[in-house]
C-alpha cells in the first residue's frame, strides 16, 4: 500500500507533466514579465559553466573573509 | 550565420553544438522566464527554483553536447521535462529522509546545539564559506575543477566522472586530490575560515 508521501509524489509528478503541456499552449508574450525572470547571476553562471571560463579575482566582489571564526 | 536572434530553436542548438557559444545565450534568453516560471510553480520557492533552474541547464549543456537532444519543433518543453525530473528527484530524495524519534531514551543524544537548527549567524556565514569555495573553485585548472563540480556538485562517482571526462578512474581520483591540495593551499595563503 503507498504512503501519503509516495501518493503525493505520484499526483505532483502527474501535476508536473500536465504543466508542461499547459505551459507550451501559453503565448510566449504571457511570459513577458521581469517577476518571472531567474536573476541574471543565474544565467551568467550557467554561461559561464558552459564556456568553462575562469572568473577573475578582480571583479570587486568580496572574496575571502580574512580572521572569521 | 544569419542573424542569431532570428535562428529557430533546432539551428541555435546544432550552431551550439558546433561550438558557437553565444547560441547557448539566445536560447536562454528565449526561453528562460517560461522555463522559471515553470519550476518555481512546482517548487513554491525562491532560491530552491534558482537552484534546480541552473542544474537543469547544466543537464541541457551536457545532453546537447552529448547528442541527446532529438529536435521534434519542443525545446523548451525538452527543457521542462529535464526540469520535471530534477523536481521529482529532489521530492522523492526529501521523502526517503528518515524521521528517528528519541522519545523513549532518557538521555537525549540529539539534544546538542549541534543539531539545532540554524541561527541567522549561522546560515549568513555558511552562505559566504560557499560563495569562498566557489570563488576558489574557479582558480583551479580546468580539468581539476571539472571534477570537483562533477563530484561535490552534481553528485556523480568517481566511474561516472571518469566516463564523463574521459579518463581513467585513477587520473579523476588524482585531478580530485591534486584540486583538493590546491584549495588547502589557497585557503592557508588567504587566511580564509570555512568553519561555522
Amino acid at each position: 500500500m503507498n504512503s501519503n508521501a509516495t501518493q503525493d509524489l505520484a499526483k505532483l509528478e502527474e501535476y508536473s507533466l500536465a504543466l508542461i503541456d499547459f505551459f507550451d499552449s501559453l503565448p510566449k508574450s504571457f511570459f513577458d514579465d521581469e517577476n518571472l525572470s531567474p536573476p541574471q547571476r543565474i544565467v551568467d553562471h550557467i554561461v559561464r559553466y558552459s564556456k568553462s571560463e575562469v572568473s577573475s579575482l578582480q571583479n570587486n566582489s568580496k572574496l575571502y573573509r580574512f580572521g572569521v571564526n | 550565420m544569419k542573424n542569431i536572434q532570428e535562428m529557430s530553436d533546432n539551428s541555435l542548438v546544432q550552431a551550439y553544438i558546433t561550438g558557437e557559444e553565444r547560441c547557448l545565450q539566445v536560447l536562454i534568453d528565449r526561453h528562460k522566464n517560461k522555463i522559471y516560471s515553470y519550476i518555481l510553480m512546482l517548487v513554491k520557492q525562491q532560491e530552491l527554483a534558482e537552484d534546480v533552474f541552473q542544474d537543469t541547464f547544466i543537464k541541457v549543456i551536457q545532453n546537447l553536447k552529448r547528442g541527446k537532444y532529438v529536435d521534434n519543433g519542443r525545446f523548451a518543453s525538452w527543457v521542462m521535462r529535464i526540469a520535471h525530473n530534477l523536481v521529482i528527484d529532489f521530492y522523492r530524495k526529501q521523502k526517503h529522509m528518515k524521521v528517528v524519534s528519541n522519545d523513549d531514551n532518557d538521555y537525549d543524544l540529539l539534544n546538542s546545539t549541534k543539531y539545532a537548527e540554524s541561527t541567522v549567524e549561522d546560515k549568513m556565514v555558511y552562505s559566504q564559506i560557499l560563495s569562498d569555495v566557489s570563488e576558489l573553485l574557479e582558480l583551479l585548472p580546468d580539468n581539476q575543477k571539472e571534477v570537483v563540480k562533477l563530484r561535490h556538485f552534481m553528485g556523480l562517482s568517481f566511474k561516472e566522472i571518469a566516463e564523463e571526462t574521459g579518463v581513467s578512474i585513477n587520473t579523476a581520483l588524482g585531478r580530485m586530490r591534486y584540486a583538493l591540495i590546491n584549495m588547502r593551499t589557497m585557503v592557508e595563503e588567504k587566511n580564509i575560515s570555512l568553519t561555522i
